[in-house]
Protein backbone atom coordinates (compact mmCIF):
# COMPACT_ATOMS: atom_id res chain seq x y z
CA UNK A 1 0.00 0.00 0.00
CA UNK A 2 1.18 3.40 -0.94
CA UNK A 3 2.51 5.77 2.23
CA UNK A 4 0.32 9.01 2.86
CA UNK A 5 1.60 12.30 1.83
CA UNK A 6 3.83 13.51 3.88
CA UNK A 7 2.21 17.21 3.66
CA UNK A 8 -0.59 15.31 4.79
CA UNK A 9 1.17 14.08 7.58
CA UNK A 10 2.32 17.52 8.47
CA UNK A 11 -1.24 18.95 8.56
CA UNK A 12 -2.68 16.46 11.07
CA UNK A 13 0.31 16.77 13.04
CA UNK A 14 -1.20 20.32 13.71
CA UNK A 15 -4.18 18.92 14.67
CA UNK A 16 -6.21 19.39 11.00
CA UNK A 17 -8.45 16.68 10.66
CA UNK A 18 -7.27 14.02 8.23
CA UNK A 19 -8.38 14.86 4.55
CA UNK A 20 -10.16 11.56 4.29
CA UNK A 21 -11.40 8.20 5.83
CA UNK A 22 -8.85 6.87 4.14
CA UNK A 23 -5.89 8.48 5.15
CA UNK A 24 -6.95 8.11 8.87
CA UNK A 25 -7.02 4.01 8.38
CA UNK A 26 -3.49 3.95 6.63
CA UNK A 27 -2.38 6.17 9.63
CA UNK A 28 -3.44 3.91 11.75
CA UNK A 29 -2.33 0.52 10.06
CA UNK A 30 1.08 1.44 8.89
CA UNK A 31 3.90 1.84 11.35
CA UNK A 32 6.06 3.96 9.44
CA UNK A 33 3.75 6.79 8.65
CA UNK A 34 2.01 6.56 12.57
CA UNK A 35 6.34 6.82 13.27
CA UNK A 36 6.64 10.25 10.57
CA UNK A 37 3.14 11.02 12.61
CA UNK A 38 4.22 10.73 15.49
CA UNK A 39 7.72 12.56 15.54
CA UNK A 40 6.35 15.54 13.81
CA UNK A 41 3.04 15.64 16.36
CA UNK A 42 5.62 15.97 19.21
CA UNK A 43 7.96 18.73 17.58
CA UNK A 44 4.29 20.65 17.18
CA UNK A 45 3.91 19.91 20.61
CA UNK A 46 7.29 21.31 21.52
CA UNK A 47 6.87 24.23 19.62
CA UNK A 48 3.49 25.38 20.90
CA UNK A 49 5.56 25.48 24.38
CA UNK A 50 7.35 27.98 23.30
CA UNK A 51 6.71 30.78 25.76
CA UNK A 52 7.52 34.71 24.63
CA UNK A 53 10.56 34.78 26.66
CA UNK A 54 11.85 31.79 25.14
CA UNK A 55 13.11 33.89 22.28
CA UNK A 56 16.99 33.85 22.40
CA UNK A 57 18.08 37.66 23.20
CA UNK A 58 21.27 38.89 23.65
CA UNK A 59 23.59 38.76 26.70
CA UNK A 60 25.59 41.69 27.99
CA UNK A 61 27.83 43.27 25.57
CA UNK A 62 30.64 43.32 28.79
CA UNK A 63 30.34 39.66 28.42
CA UNK A 64 32.02 39.15 24.82
CA UNK A 65 35.23 41.36 26.19
CA UNK A 66 35.57 39.23 28.94
CA UNK A 67 35.90 35.92 26.53
CA UNK A 68 37.94 38.24 24.37
CA UNK A 69 40.50 39.15 27.53
CA UNK A 70 40.36 35.26 28.83
CA UNK A 71 41.36 34.13 25.37
CA UNK A 72 44.15 36.87 24.90
CA UNK A 73 45.55 35.70 27.97
CA UNK A 74 45.97 32.50 26.51
CA UNK A 75 47.71 33.53 23.55
CA UNK A 76 50.36 35.43 25.49
CA UNK A 77 51.01 32.20 27.77
CA UNK A 78 51.09 30.55 24.49
CA UNK A 79 53.79 33.16 23.04
CA UNK A 80 55.92 32.41 26.60
CA UNK A 81 55.80 29.15 25.99
CA UNK A 82 56.80 29.34 22.26
CA UNK A 83 59.87 31.85 23.12
CA UNK A 84 61.02 28.82 25.65
CA UNK A 85 61.04 25.79 23.30
CA UNK A 86 63.79 27.96 21.58
CA UNK A 87 66.06 27.75 24.15
CA UNK A 88 65.38 25.76 27.77
CA UNK A 89 62.92 25.03 29.39
CA UNK A 90 61.73 27.44 31.91
CA UNK A 91 59.93 25.69 35.01
CA UNK A 92 58.34 28.98 36.51
CA UNK A 93 57.21 30.10 33.12
CA UNK A 94 55.72 26.29 32.75
CA UNK A 95 53.89 25.97 36.10
CA UNK A 96 52.53 29.59 34.86
CA UNK A 97 51.50 28.02 31.26
CA UNK A 98 49.53 25.05 32.92
CA UNK A 99 47.35 27.67 35.90
CA UNK A 100 44.10 28.35 33.99
CA UNK A 101 44.30 25.56 31.69
CA UNK A 102 41.24 23.96 31.57
CA UNK A 103 40.74 20.91 32.96
CA UNK A 104 39.50 18.93 29.66
CA UNK A 105 39.99 14.99 31.12
CA UNK A 106 38.77 15.29 34.15
CA UNK A 107 35.56 17.26 33.77
CA UNK A 108 33.76 14.38 33.43
CA UNK A 109 34.61 13.41 36.92
CA UNK A 110 34.32 16.85 38.40
CA UNK A 111 30.48 16.91 37.20
CA UNK A 112 30.02 13.52 38.27
CA UNK A 113 31.15 13.80 42.00
CA UNK A 114 29.40 17.26 43.34
CA UNK A 115 32.01 20.02 42.65
CA UNK A 116 31.67 22.03 45.71
CA UNK A 117 30.80 25.24 44.85
CA UNK A 118 31.58 28.34 45.42
CA UNK A 119 30.93 30.64 48.58
CA UNK A 120 31.63 33.91 46.71
CA UNK A 121 30.00 36.53 48.90
CA UNK A 122 31.23 34.81 51.68
CA UNK A 123 34.94 35.33 50.09
CA UNK A 124 34.10 38.85 49.55
CA UNK A 125 33.08 39.66 52.76
CA UNK A 126 35.99 37.84 54.40
CA UNK A 127 38.11 39.78 52.41
CA UNK A 128 36.56 43.58 52.85
CA UNK A 129 35.86 43.19 56.76
CA UNK A 130 39.53 42.90 57.56
CA UNK A 131 39.87 46.21 55.49
CA UNK A 132 43.33 48.16 55.35
CA UNK A 133 44.22 47.79 58.42
CA UNK A 134 48.09 45.92 58.91
CA UNK A 135 47.78 42.54 60.02
CA UNK A 136 50.84 41.08 61.37
CA UNK A 137 48.67 38.11 62.30
CA UNK A 138 47.37 35.24 60.21
CA UNK A 139 43.93 35.83 59.57
CA UNK A 140 41.90 32.64 58.66
CA UNK A 141 39.59 33.66 55.55
CA UNK A 142 38.02 30.51 54.51
CA UNK A 143 38.54 26.83 55.29
CA UNK A 144 36.50 23.75 54.60
CA UNK A 145 36.66 19.92 54.69
CA UNK A 146 38.45 17.89 52.17
CA UNK A 147 36.37 14.56 51.42
CA UNK A 148 37.75 11.78 49.46
CA UNK A 149 36.76 11.91 45.85
CA UNK A 150 34.19 9.18 44.97
CA UNK A 151 35.55 6.11 42.32
CA UNK A 152 39.26 8.05 43.48
CA UNK A 153 42.20 5.92 44.61
CA UNK A 154 41.97 6.31 48.32
CA UNK A 155 38.86 6.37 49.88
CA UNK A 156 39.93 6.44 53.23
CA UNK A 157 41.72 9.65 53.03
CA UNK A 158 40.82 13.03 55.32
CA UNK A 159 41.94 16.32 55.20
CA UNK A 160 41.66 20.26 55.51
CA UNK A 161 42.24 23.32 54.23
CA UNK A 162 42.48 26.66 55.67
CA UNK A 163 42.91 30.01 53.44
CA UNK A 164 45.05 32.57 55.20
CA UNK A 165 45.93 35.97 54.45
CA UNK A 166 49.07 38.10 56.45
CA UNK A 167 49.43 41.61 55.57
CA UNK A 168 47.59 41.03 52.23
CA UNK A 169 49.69 37.82 51.12
CA UNK A 170 47.21 34.56 51.20
CA UNK A 171 48.40 31.04 52.08
CA UNK A 172 46.45 28.03 51.26
CA UNK A 173 47.31 25.73 54.45
CA UNK A 174 46.60 21.99 53.84
CA UNK A 175 46.35 19.26 56.35
CA UNK A 176 45.83 15.72 54.91
CA UNK A 177 46.06 12.48 56.28
CA UNK A 178 46.27 8.84 54.88
CA UNK A 179 48.02 9.69 51.58
CA UNK A 180 49.95 6.72 50.00
CA UNK A 181 51.15 6.78 47.16
CA UNK A 182 55.06 5.22 46.66
CA UNK A 183 54.96 6.00 43.12
CA UNK A 184 54.57 9.90 42.31
CA UNK A 185 53.44 12.43 44.54
CA UNK A 186 50.49 14.41 45.14
CA UNK A 187 49.44 17.73 43.68
CA UNK A 188 47.49 20.71 45.39
CA UNK A 189 45.60 22.79 42.89
CA UNK A 190 42.91 25.30 43.80
CA UNK A 191 40.02 24.81 41.41
CA UNK A 192 37.13 27.25 39.89
CA UNK A 193 33.83 25.03 39.89
CA UNK A 194 31.96 26.78 37.49
CA UNK A 195 34.39 26.31 34.82
CA UNK A 196 36.41 23.85 36.26
CA UNK A 197 39.76 25.59 35.99
CA UNK A 198 42.37 25.03 37.83
CA UNK A 199 45.38 26.45 39.56
CA UNK A 200 48.74 24.49 40.33
CA UNK A 201 49.59 25.53 44.27
CA UNK A 202 52.66 22.73 45.00
CA UNK A 203 53.58 19.86 45.63
CA UNK A 204 52.50 17.31 48.53
CA UNK A 205 54.21 14.31 50.07
CA UNK A 206 52.25 11.46 51.26
CA UNK A 207 54.91 10.84 54.40
CA UNK A 208 53.82 14.91 55.33
CA UNK A 209 50.42 15.55 56.95
CA UNK A 210 50.61 19.52 56.76
CA UNK A 211 51.97 21.88 54.26
CA UNK A 212 51.18 25.68 53.63
CA UNK A 213 51.80 27.20 49.95
CA UNK A 214 51.44 30.76 48.93
CA UNK A 215 48.93 31.43 46.70
CA UNK A 216 49.46 33.07 43.28
CA UNK A 217 48.78 37.08 44.11
CA UNK A 218 46.17 37.92 41.54
CA UNK A 219 43.91 34.62 41.92
CA UNK A 220 40.72 35.67 41.54
CA UNK A 221 39.20 33.65 44.73
CA UNK A 222 36.04 34.20 44.59
CA UNK A 223 35.93 32.30 41.83
CA UNK A 224 38.42 29.80 42.77
CA UNK A 225 36.28 28.43 46.07
CA UNK A 226 37.63 24.95 45.20
CA UNK A 227 40.56 22.82 46.71
CA UNK A 228 41.20 19.37 44.73
CA UNK A 229 44.73 16.62 45.62
CA UNK A 230 45.38 15.21 42.58
CA UNK A 231 47.51 11.58 42.16
CA UNK A 232 50.60 12.72 40.08
CA UNK A 233 52.92 10.21 38.16
CA UNK A 234 56.65 10.94 37.53
CA UNK A 235 55.63 11.35 34.11
CA UNK A 236 57.10 14.69 33.29
CA UNK A 237 53.82 15.93 32.25
CA UNK A 238 52.73 19.24 34.11
CA UNK A 239 49.28 18.88 34.40
CA UNK A 240 46.27 17.69 36.48
CA UNK A 241 46.64 13.41 36.01
CA UNK A 242 42.93 13.34 36.18
CA UNK A 243 43.14 11.31 39.22
CA UNK A 244 42.01 13.45 42.50
CA UNK A 245 42.05 12.30 46.10
CA UNK A 246 40.65 14.65 47.98
CA UNK A 247 38.32 17.27 47.06
CA UNK A 248 36.59 20.17 48.94
CA UNK A 249 35.57 24.02 49.09
CA UNK A 250 36.05 26.57 50.90
CA UNK A 251 33.88 28.69 52.88
CA UNK A 252 34.26 31.80 55.22
CA UNK B 1 -7.30 9.75 -1.20
CA UNK B 2 -3.93 11.49 -2.30
CA UNK B 3 -0.97 8.85 -1.33
CA UNK B 4 2.75 9.87 -2.37
CA UNK B 5 4.03 7.95 -4.83
CA UNK B 6 7.84 7.42 -2.66
CA UNK B 7 7.49 6.08 0.79
CA UNK B 8 9.27 8.05 3.47
CA UNK B 9 12.59 7.85 4.32
CA UNK B 10 14.55 10.56 6.67
CA UNK B 11 17.49 10.78 4.50
CA UNK B 12 14.96 12.51 1.63
CA UNK B 13 13.36 14.69 4.62
CA UNK B 14 16.45 16.03 5.92
CA UNK B 15 17.87 16.95 2.39
CA UNK B 16 14.71 19.68 2.38
CA UNK B 17 17.59 21.68 4.60
CA UNK B 18 20.35 22.12 2.89
CA UNK B 19 20.69 25.75 2.60
CA UNK B 20 23.30 27.93 1.91
CA UNK B 21 23.31 29.13 5.80
CA UNK B 22 24.21 25.18 6.50
CA UNK B 23 27.00 25.63 4.10
CA UNK B 24 27.99 28.86 5.83
CA UNK B 25 28.02 26.94 9.36
CA UNK B 26 30.10 24.12 8.36
CA UNK B 27 32.71 26.33 6.92
CA UNK B 28 32.68 28.41 9.98
CA UNK B 29 33.16 25.44 12.24
CA UNK B 30 36.46 24.42 9.97
CA UNK B 31 38.01 27.87 10.50
CA UNK B 32 36.80 27.30 14.21
CA UNK B 33 38.48 24.11 14.58
CA UNK B 34 41.71 25.23 12.78
CA UNK B 35 42.29 27.90 15.48
CA UNK B 36 40.64 31.23 13.40
CA UNK B 37 39.60 33.23 15.98
CA UNK B 38 37.38 35.52 13.74
CA UNK B 39 35.25 32.45 13.30
CA UNK B 40 34.81 32.64 17.40
CA UNK B 41 33.41 36.08 17.10
CA UNK B 42 31.05 35.22 14.12
CA UNK B 43 30.25 32.05 16.13
CA UNK B 44 29.49 34.43 19.33
CA UNK B 45 27.60 37.20 17.22
CA UNK B 46 25.33 34.10 15.87
CA UNK B 47 24.79 31.96 19.04
CA UNK B 48 25.38 33.89 21.84
CA UNK B 49 21.73 34.72 22.09
CA UNK B 50 21.09 31.70 21.90
CA UNK B 51 23.22 29.98 24.49
CA UNK B 52 22.50 33.05 27.19
CA UNK B 53 19.05 32.52 26.65
CA UNK B 54 19.05 28.65 27.22
CA UNK B 55 21.39 29.53 30.45
CA UNK B 56 19.03 32.42 31.83
CA UNK B 57 15.82 30.47 31.47
CA UNK B 58 17.87 27.63 33.06
CA UNK B 59 19.42 29.19 35.92
CA UNK B 60 16.86 32.26 36.41
CA UNK B 61 19.06 34.73 36.67
CA UNK B 62 21.17 36.96 34.44
CA UNK B 63 24.55 37.67 36.45
CA UNK B 64 24.96 33.21 36.16
CA UNK B 65 23.67 33.23 32.92
CA UNK B 66 26.31 35.59 31.53
CA UNK B 67 29.30 33.83 33.67
CA UNK B 68 27.82 30.55 31.65
CA UNK B 69 27.96 32.30 28.71
CA UNK B 70 31.17 33.77 28.74
CA UNK B 71 32.51 30.23 30.19
CA UNK B 72 31.19 28.26 27.03
CA UNK B 73 32.90 30.52 24.47
CA UNK B 74 35.82 30.25 26.17
CA UNK B 75 35.78 26.53 26.39
CA UNK B 76 34.55 26.31 22.76
CA UNK B 77 37.79 28.20 21.76
CA UNK B 78 39.93 26.25 24.32
CA UNK B 79 38.34 22.80 23.00
CA UNK B 80 38.68 23.32 19.34
CA UNK B 81 40.65 21.05 18.71
CA UNK B 82 37.77 18.33 19.88
CA UNK B 83 35.08 20.01 17.89
CA UNK B 84 34.97 17.58 14.92
CA UNK B 85 33.13 19.11 11.96
CA UNK B 86 31.52 16.43 10.57
CA UNK B 87 29.58 15.12 13.90
CA UNK B 88 27.56 17.92 14.10
CA UNK B 89 27.48 22.03 13.79
CA UNK B 90 28.66 24.53 15.65
CA UNK B 91 25.61 25.69 17.34
CA UNK B 92 24.87 22.27 18.40
CA UNK B 93 27.90 21.48 20.08
CA UNK B 94 27.85 24.84 21.70
CA UNK B 95 24.32 24.09 23.23
CA UNK B 96 25.96 20.60 24.39
CA UNK B 97 28.72 23.02 26.66
CA UNK B 98 26.00 24.94 27.71
CA UNK B 99 24.06 21.98 29.20
CA UNK B 100 27.02 20.91 30.89
CA UNK B 101 27.98 24.30 32.38
CA UNK B 102 23.73 24.73 33.16
CA UNK B 103 24.19 21.26 35.37
CA UNK B 104 27.33 21.81 36.92
CA UNK B 105 26.07 25.31 37.77
CA UNK B 106 23.07 23.83 39.85
CA UNK B 107 25.19 20.98 41.42
CA UNK B 108 27.62 23.49 42.98
CA UNK B 109 24.83 25.35 44.06
CA UNK B 110 23.00 22.67 45.52
CA UNK B 111 25.92 21.78 47.47
CA UNK B 112 26.60 25.22 49.37
CA UNK B 113 22.90 25.58 49.99
CA UNK B 114 23.58 22.22 51.52
CA UNK B 115 26.68 23.03 53.94
CA UNK B 116 25.05 26.51 54.82
CA UNK B 117 22.20 25.08 56.40
CA UNK B 118 23.87 22.55 58.04
CA UNK B 119 21.62 19.76 57.43
CA UNK B 120 22.13 17.42 54.09
CA UNK B 121 18.91 17.63 52.13
CA UNK B 122 17.60 14.86 49.72
CA UNK B 123 20.13 14.77 47.17
CA UNK B 124 20.04 17.14 44.60
CA UNK B 125 17.97 15.61 42.12
CA UNK B 126 19.90 15.39 38.95
CA UNK B 127 17.63 13.98 36.68
CA UNK B 128 15.14 16.80 37.22
CA UNK B 129 17.76 19.06 36.69
CA UNK B 130 18.64 17.40 33.29
CA UNK B 131 14.84 16.96 32.09
CA UNK B 132 14.15 20.69 32.83
CA UNK B 133 17.69 21.95 31.37
CA UNK B 134 16.26 19.73 28.04
CA UNK B 135 12.88 21.13 27.94
CA UNK B 136 14.20 24.65 28.01
CA UNK B 137 17.09 23.90 25.59
CA UNK B 138 14.39 22.17 23.32
CA UNK B 139 12.27 25.42 23.14
CA UNK B 140 15.07 27.77 22.72
CA UNK B 141 16.40 26.17 20.09
CA UNK B 142 13.15 25.55 18.11
CA UNK B 143 12.21 29.40 18.55
CA UNK B 144 15.84 30.20 17.06
CA UNK B 145 14.93 27.50 14.65
CA UNK B 146 11.76 28.86 14.15
CA UNK B 147 13.03 32.98 13.02
CA UNK B 148 15.86 31.30 10.98
CA UNK B 149 13.35 29.65 8.52
CA UNK B 150 12.76 33.36 7.06
CA UNK B 151 9.46 34.24 5.29
CA UNK B 152 7.01 33.43 4.81
CA UNK B 153 7.65 29.97 6.59
CA UNK B 154 8.31 31.70 9.66
CA UNK B 155 4.92 33.51 9.43
CA UNK B 156 3.02 30.55 8.32
CA UNK B 157 4.53 27.97 11.37
CA UNK B 158 3.18 30.92 14.02
CA UNK B 159 0.13 31.16 12.46
CA UNK B 160 -0.59 27.40 12.53
CA UNK B 161 1.22 26.81 15.68
CA UNK B 162 -0.06 29.99 17.72
CA UNK B 163 -2.86 31.54 15.93
CA UNK B 164 -4.17 27.76 15.31
CA UNK B 165 -5.13 28.73 11.82
CA UNK B 166 -5.86 25.53 9.33
CA UNK B 167 -3.90 25.46 5.96
CA UNK B 168 -6.57 26.60 4.13
CA UNK B 169 -6.95 30.03 6.87
CA UNK B 170 -3.22 30.46 6.20
CA UNK B 171 -3.39 30.35 2.55
CA UNK B 172 -6.42 32.63 2.73
CA UNK B 173 -5.08 35.44 5.19
CA UNK B 174 -1.83 35.08 3.26
CA UNK B 175 -3.17 35.07 -0.66
CA UNK B 176 -1.19 32.26 -0.92
CA UNK B 177 -2.01 28.88 -3.15
CA UNK B 178 -2.62 25.85 -0.50
CA UNK B 179 -0.33 23.98 -2.01
CA UNK B 180 2.69 26.18 -1.28
CA UNK B 181 1.06 26.75 2.20
CA UNK B 182 1.26 22.34 2.64
CA UNK B 183 4.91 22.32 1.14
CA UNK B 184 5.97 25.47 3.51
CA UNK B 185 4.90 23.42 7.20
CA UNK B 186 6.09 20.23 6.12
CA UNK B 187 9.51 21.52 5.11
CA UNK B 188 9.60 23.53 8.14
CA UNK B 189 8.33 21.03 10.56
CA UNK B 190 11.01 18.88 9.31
CA UNK B 191 13.90 21.45 9.65
CA UNK B 192 12.41 21.79 13.22
CA UNK B 193 12.73 18.01 13.66
CA UNK B 194 16.23 17.92 12.36
CA UNK B 195 17.59 20.75 14.47
CA UNK B 196 16.22 18.77 17.86
CA UNK B 197 17.57 15.66 16.42
CA UNK B 198 21.62 17.22 16.11
CA UNK B 199 20.82 19.15 18.87
CA UNK B 200 20.09 16.08 20.88
CA UNK B 201 23.24 14.26 19.28
CA UNK B 202 25.16 16.85 20.45
CA UNK B 203 24.29 16.83 24.14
Amino acid sequence: MQHCDPEDLALVALGEAPIDTDVAAHIAACAQCRGELESLTSIVSVGRSIKLDDQPIEPPSQVWESVQAEISRDASEADAAKRNDAGFVDLQEQRERRKNRRWVPIAVAAASCLVLGGVVGGLVVGGASIGTSKEDVPVTVASGTLEPVPGGPDPKTTGTARLERTNGQYVLEVDAKGLRNPDGFYEVWMMNPTTSGLVAIGTFNANQSKATFPVPSGLPLTSYTSVDISDEPFDGVPGHSAVSVLRGNLAT
Amino acid sequence: MRLAQQPIHRSSATCDTSSVSEQLTADLGRRLAAGDESALAEAYQRWSALVYTIALKSVGNAEDAADITQAVFVSAWRGRASFNPEAGAVPSWLVGITRRRVVDHFRARSRVREISVEYTPESPDKTSVSQRTDQVIDRVVLADEIAELGPPADQIIRLAFYSDLTHQQISAQLNMPLGTVKTHIRRALVRMRTRLEVTHAAL
